[in-house]
């Protein structure tokens, strides 16, 4: 297994930047993940590790080496693409045998061997003989799996390998994933545009936006702790409020916005802030009751626009002073103006 | 380091490059006389002397006569002398008197070498007015006159102008590409003159279809595309030994004339074999030997003595006037009289 | 866990190496048989570089560019008097010139065969019948047949006293009328290139995805609109295609010109077979060049064109209709489609057949096996100078393998080549696809005069002693090195085979190349990724998938092979390796005949070798 460590990482085109200065480092056994939207580069990442696209400049190094001029097939690297690319002319076992002629199947299996454990890793032991196009998508992503992972890399690249499948599927097999890359403990860089699966599975994530990494860390950081407006923004829903800061009291900062005062908790805020809060932070509570439902210091009120019923939750869509609030609360609120309240501690400053 | 470079005529040092041998015929060996030649004068479906002529030679002599039937004909041999590359055949049959003025024009030294008539023991019999070359190094074989042939029961042409004003076809090889097609021309050139002639085809452009080469010409006549056909005079020999009728064979002369077409045979200036060479000349004009020619090659005997059948003068028509142009006329205006005519028949 | 080191790098360093060393074979065999041959015309202009003023100013070739600004002049006389006096203006009368000319009847022969060939790619694409694959196959086998065979084959069936005429005689028509007539050299090429327009249409047709025109629908477009606004955009770049190509192989065309239409209607090429008849071979050459110059140009277009092709199939392509069942308007139009297509495709091959099986005697035709004979009786008792028909087809099969064995390796190599990105590809590919643009004759040409009669090289034969005078120390004895003069030819069976693959190769590519390109990238990439280097990623990948393209693309190398006349009988003059187009021309004597029954044993031969490849591909496809 290998370690991963990008170094000012660039590629450059004639008339557009792919990459801009990307630095990465991805431990050894890891689950890492690049999520960002479409553009942002984490695809083009993943092809540089894997020797599909040449850096313009910086640095690749895998496993301590350096991977600058070594080929695809050298790199031991395995790799998922989105649409699978499983060879449609050989059969599911001739499939996941082909890197095998390349390099000796690990643990001196034999090949038979080696493709019959892998399909039963993921319960597709009987398919042997079937060819790709008479498979579900899901079979033919797990079989792009093993596939990958037959001649027993060291790295482990996966592509948006769920997002041709429905989302029942998609959350089954991200754990199968997840399953079997901590059983084999293979490092694995992981890219998708879905950051709720990228928080589901990762151990830590990375997030990219223009060709730059906005910011690295577990999940519970990226999601807690964003580092800039962009982070916040994406991963998950935020409400985002920008003022004037007024004035102090202790950690706490008192943020003017748009005429009313919050009371933030950012121990260096000053000037011009913006501050989140995450939806479910928010409590719902009824205008013009005396009823306290809505518990926190700083307190709106929001006209609700529209409301969506999640099952376990609920999501509502209001407005004040023009802004969007969004809401998640385990029922959807009665009634047009609704009192939203939060804490001081619920603000996160960025 | 000095170089001193020898030039080598690559006769005998031509490299074969990717292990091809030379298409080209290779020097011969002793006693068999390579004999270069079109293709149809010994391999046409029809009928052709070749086999004969080879049957013959072979049974009469101690040697193996090997026809060599090329594409390319006379032009082939001009060009490897252009190039410098030897020239690997004894004899060329099928020499005309243009033929002669083009090799003169091509080139500077003589393809031929002199075979006067009266070094061969049957050049006495040789008709006077068959011998087209002055340099004496072509001995004629065979020949006919270019004239017209027509379908009597949709026209009666008898002069130039009934060809012009019919209201029927003619088909006509084309005069840049193909003997026949040229000897035509000469023969309008010497009606109307080098002033008139363009006026005479332009009249006749109507009623005119040109092929590339008498070939596709006369098959078109044989599938009744036209009426009229520059072609020989000894059409019917042909027709009579077939089943196309003798109606459509009717030889036409216009205003009584018609073309002297005769064809010879020579010895390559540098053959290794010039007594064989001879012997094979000389044969050529062999009393049976014409005889057999002529009937095969569809012309007229070069000798006067011979061996014909006596029927055979029935199918063999001769026109009042011969039309001859001279050597020396020709090298200087074939080209251009050419050239005039196509820039007129083909424009656009 | 990576295998040890030793016996896989040697098979990886050769690997490697396998693409550029085929690459660097194809590029030294065109060299040898078609770039020097061609570069030596060239040369032969530039020394004659006075005539190409002379040509490009003179009105018998260019028309009336000779005088533009005359030219000019009286368009505008023109547009005054439709401004002045519109009833009598009309317009000016303009000399076209040989190479006008040339292109107009190329046009013409482009518009007549996508006027047939959209129409037959339409029941291609959008009917199903009993033995479609086979007539999708053969579409390709009237672009391969020799001109030789097409003349005769076109002369039985439209001649005066030809087949249709017959017919038309026995129901009290009048006779054809049209041999020797633009109308039928402008048929025989749409006989030539309508197939190959409607296969390239047909393959796009079925590239459309069947969900955008039911959008379409929905959305309030009748189906006439929805075939405008969404099928005919789609179509249009294929059907361009198609009609360049037309256009370029029309342009170029000869024996069809010559033999069909007549003196009349000489075209660029006619011009230069005669000169070099007539040794003026500056008129030739420049020729030749300018000829070139303007089909490399147009070449260069389809290039660009072609990348906008669709080679593979729709996720949805339209349905297919059966093509018999109740008569309905597209029915109808079908049916009209295909007895038209049977009238020009087979009634020259059926008239050529019926034309060796008969002859004609007074009143009608009698069946007669005599031409069937002839071939018999030559092959059994022709003599060693003489054309035999076993032999020909002998020969030609051979050269067919040969010409296979060496196209396809070579055209698959270019396809690969061509479908990668790097600046000036697309002049790579026109160079490449050089052979298309260039006529027969020019090729002929300069192989005669540079390879066939040989180029002298200097060669060593080995070392003597000289002397040289040196300063101060005098006279010293020197090696010096002796040269001679050798003739490096390049003739026989080899060379034949090799102009064969060169003139057969770029249908491999055209073939392969499209269908390369648009592969799925992944599949390369993940075998790259699993250890494959480029090469083996080639081979266990993308050649299986493109091996339909690869099949389609040898058939017809196989079948160009078998029709290859120009060039053959230059390399084969003399020799006894001739092939059967040769042959049929031998065989072309008073009477048309022979040559038929000929033409009928190289339409049986070529017809059954290209559907069994075809075949072949089949048990391949699986």
């Amino acid at each position: 297994m290998a370690d991963v460590r990008l170094r000012g990482v660039e590629r450059r085109y004639e008339d557009a930047v792919a990459l801009d200065g990307v630095d990465v480092t991805v431990a050894d056994g890891e689950f890492f993940t690049l999520v960002g939207p479409s553009g942002c580069g984490k695809t083009t990442t993943l092809r540089t590790i894997a020797g599909l696209e040449e850096p313009t400049s910086g640095t690749v190094h895998v496993g301590g080496e350096s991977m600058a001029g070594v080929p695809p097939e050298d790199r031991d690297v395995g790799i998922v693409f989105q649409n699978y690319a499983l060879f449609p002319h050989m059969t599911v076992a001739e499939n996941v045998a082909y890197g095998l002629r390349f390099r000796d199947p690990p643990e001196g299996k034999s090949e038979d061997e080696r493709v019959r454990e892998l399909l039963e890793l993921v319960d597709m032991a009987d398919y042997g003989d079937r060819m790709p196009e008479e498979l579900s998508g899901g079979q033919q992503q797990r079989v792009a799996l093993v596939r990958a992972l037959a001649p027993g890399p060291r790295l482990l690249l996966l592509d948006e390998p769920m997002s041709a499948l429905d989302a029942r599927l998609r959350e089954r097999l991200r754990r199968q994933v997840r399953t079997i890359q901590s059983e084999l403990g293979v490092t694995t860089v992981y890219v998708t545009h879905d950051q709720e699966e990228a928080l589901a599975v990762s151990d830590r994530v990375a997030v990219m936006n223009g060709g730059r990494v906005e910011q690295v860390g577990t999940p519970q950081e990226i999601y807690h702790r964003p580092e800039t407006p962009f982070v916040a923004e994406f991963v998950g829903k935020n409400n985002r409020f920008e003022g004037e800061v007024i004035g102090r009291e202790g950690d706490d900062a008192l943020v003017e916005v748009d005429g009313t005062t919050f009371r933030v908790r950012a121990p260096e805020a000053a000037g011009r802030v913006a501050f989140y809060v995450r939806p479910e932070a928010l409590s719902l509570g009824r205008e013009g009751k005396n009823r306290t439902d809505g518990e926190g210091e700083n307190r709106i009120a929001v006209t609700v626009e529209t409301t969506e019923f999640l099952g376990d939750a609920a999501r509502t869509y209001g407005s004040w002073n023009g802004r969007e609030i969004v809401v998640k609360s385990e029922d959807v609120p009665a009634g047009e103006r609704v009192v939203v309240a939060f804490g001081p501690e619920d603000a996160t400053v960025v | 380091m000095q170089r001193r470079a020898f030039l080598r005529n690559a006769g005998a040092a031509g490299a074969a490059l990717l292990a091809g041998c030379g298409s080209a015929p290779t020097g011969s060996t002793d006693g068999t006389l390579q004999v270069a030649t079109y293709p149809s004068y010994v391999d046409a479906p029809s009928s052709s002397a070749g086999s004969y002529l080879k049957e013959e030679f072979d049974s009469r002599f101690d040697a193996t006569l090997e026809w060599i039937p090329l594409e390319g004909e006379l032009n082939h041999f001009i060009q490897r002398r252009q190039q410098g590359v030897g020239i690997d055949a004894d004899v060329y049959a099928g020499i005309r008197q243009m033929d002669l003025v083009r090799i003169e024009q091509q080139l500077e030294e003589p393809l031929f070498q002199a075979t006067p008539p009266s070094e061969l023991e049957n050049g006495g019999s040789l008709k006077d007015d068959y011998l087209f070359d002055s340099d004496e190094r072509v001995i004629p074989t065979g020949g006919s006159y270019v004239s017209l042939v027509y379908d009597e029961d949709a026209v009666q042409p008898e002069t130039y102008e009934d060809i012009a004003e019919s209201d029927q076809d003619i088909l006509i090889p084309s005069p840049p590409s193909t003997t026949t097609g040229r000897m035509f021309l000469l023969m309008t050139i010497n009606q109307f003159g080098e002033d008139g002639y363009l006026d005479y085809w332009s009249r006749l452009s109507e009623n005119l279809t040109v092929t590339g080469d008498w070939g596709s010409a006369y098959t078109a006549y044989e599938n009744r595309e036209a009426a009229m056909i520059t072609s020989y005079s000894t059409d019917q020999v042909y027709a009579s030994q077939g089943d196309s009728p003798m109606s459509r064979h009717q030889i036409g002369f216009p205003n009584g004339q018609g073309y002297s077409y005769i064809g010879g045979a020579a010895r390559f200036a540098n053959t290794d074999k010039p007594d064989l060479a001879n012997k094979f000349l000389n044969f050529l004009l062999e009393p049976e030997v014409q005889a057999e020619m002529a009937q095969l090659n569809v012309g007229i005997p070069a000798t006067t003595n011979a061996a014909l059948p006596e029927d055979y003068s029935k199918y063999v028509y001769e026109p009042e006037t011969t039309v001859r142009f001279s050597k020396e006329r020709l090298a200087n205006n074939l080209s251009t009289w050419t050239n005039e005519w196509s820039e007129q028949f083909a424009s656009n | 866990m990576r295998r040890a080191l030793g016996s896989h790098d040697v098979e990886a360093l050769a690997e490697r190496a396998a693409i550029p060393a085929l690459v660097a074979l194809a590029a030294f065999l065109l060299f040898l048989v078609f770039y020097l041959p061609v570069a030596t015309v060239f040369v032969e202009a530039a020394r004659a570089s006075a005539l190409f003023g002379e040509v490009l100013t003179d009105e018998f070739y260019v028309g009336f560019l000779a005088h533009p600004g005359d030219a000019l002049a009286r368009f505008g006389g023109f547009l005054l008097a439709l401004l002045t006096d519109p009833l009598n203006a009309s317009f000016p009368d303009y000399r076209l010139g040989l190479f006008g000319f040339t292109a107009y009847q190329a046009l013409l022969s482009a518009a007549a065969s996508v006027a047939l060939g959209v129409p037959m790619a339409y029941v291609l694409a959008r009917f199903e019948f009993w033995g479609r694959d086979t007539v999708r196959s053969l579409t390709a086998l009237p672009f391969v047949m020799p001109s030789i065979m097409v003349v005769v084959g076109f002369i039985a069936a439209f001649g005066e006293y030809g087949f249709v005429s017959g017919v038309f005689a026995w129901v009290g028509l009048n006779r054809l009328e049209l041999v020797h007539t633009l109308k039928l050299v402008i048929l025989a090429h749409a006989f030539y290139n309508a197939p190959l327009v409607a296969r390239i249409t047909a393959a796009a047709w079925e590239g459309i995805d069947a969900r955008a025109v039911e959008t379409a629908r929905s959305l309030g477009a009748n189906p006439y609109r929805a075939f405008r606004d969404v099928v005919v955009p789609q179509l249009l770049p294929s059907v361009l295609t198609g009609a360049l190509l037309t256009f370029v192989f029309c342009f170029l065309s000869f024996a069809i010109v010559l033999e069909l239409g007549g003196y009349e209607f000489a075209t660029v090429e006619v011009w230069v077979y005669q000169s070099v008849n007539n040794f003026e071979y500056g008129l030739a050459a420049t020729l030749a060049v300018i000829e070139t110059v303007l089909s490399l140009g147009l070449m260069y277009a389809y290039l660009r064109y072609e990348a906008h092709q669709r080679a593979s199939r729709a996720v949805h392509p339209p349905e297919r209709a059966p093509l018999f069942g109740r008569p309905d308007a597209k029915r109808l139009a079908a049916w009209g489609v295909c007895l038209v297509a049977a009238l020009v495709f087979v009634l020259p091959v059926f008239s050529m057949v019926y034309e060796s099986l008969t002859v004609p005697v007074a009143g009608g035709d009698a069946f007669t096996l005599r031409n069937y004979a002839f071939l018999v009786d030559r092959q059994a008792t022709g003599a060693a100078f003489q054309v035999k028909p076993l032999t020909a087809v002998k020969n030609s099969l051979l050269f067919g393998v040969g010409s296979l064995l060496l196209s396809v390796p070579i055209g698959v190599v270019l396809a690969v080549v061509s479908t990668r990105e790097f600046a000036g590809r697309k002049v790579i590919d026109t160079l490449a696809m050089a052979p298309f643009a260039v006529s027969g004759i020019v090729v002929g040409l300069g192989l005669l005069r540079g390879l066939v009669f040989g180029t002298p090289v200097p060669a060593p034969t080995g070392i003597a002693l000289g002397r040289a005078t040196l300063p101060i120390v005098g006279s010293v004895p020197i090696p010096e090195l002796l040269v001679t003069q050798v003739r490096v030819t390049v003739s026989g069976a080899l060379a034949v085979v090799a102009a064969h693959a060169v003139g057969a190769y770029p249908f491999v590519t055209r073939n392969v190349a499209p269908m390369l390109a648009t592969l799925d990238r992944s599949l390369v990439e993940s075998a790259r990724t699993l250890g494959a280097s480029r090469a083996r990623a080639l081979v266990d990948v993308e050649l299986p998938l493109v091996a339909a393209g690869v099949l389609a693309g040898a058939a017809f190398a196989f079948a160009i092979s078998i029709g290859e006349f120009d060039s053959t009988v230059i390399l084969t003059s003399g020799a006894g390796n001739y092939t059967m187009p040769v042959a049929i021309e031998r065989f072309i004597g008073r009477r048309l005949g022979p040559a038929t029954a000929m033409g009928c044993v190289l339409l049986v031969v070529t017809g059954a070798s290209f559907v069994a490849i075809e075949r072949l591909g089949g048990r391949f496809r699986g």
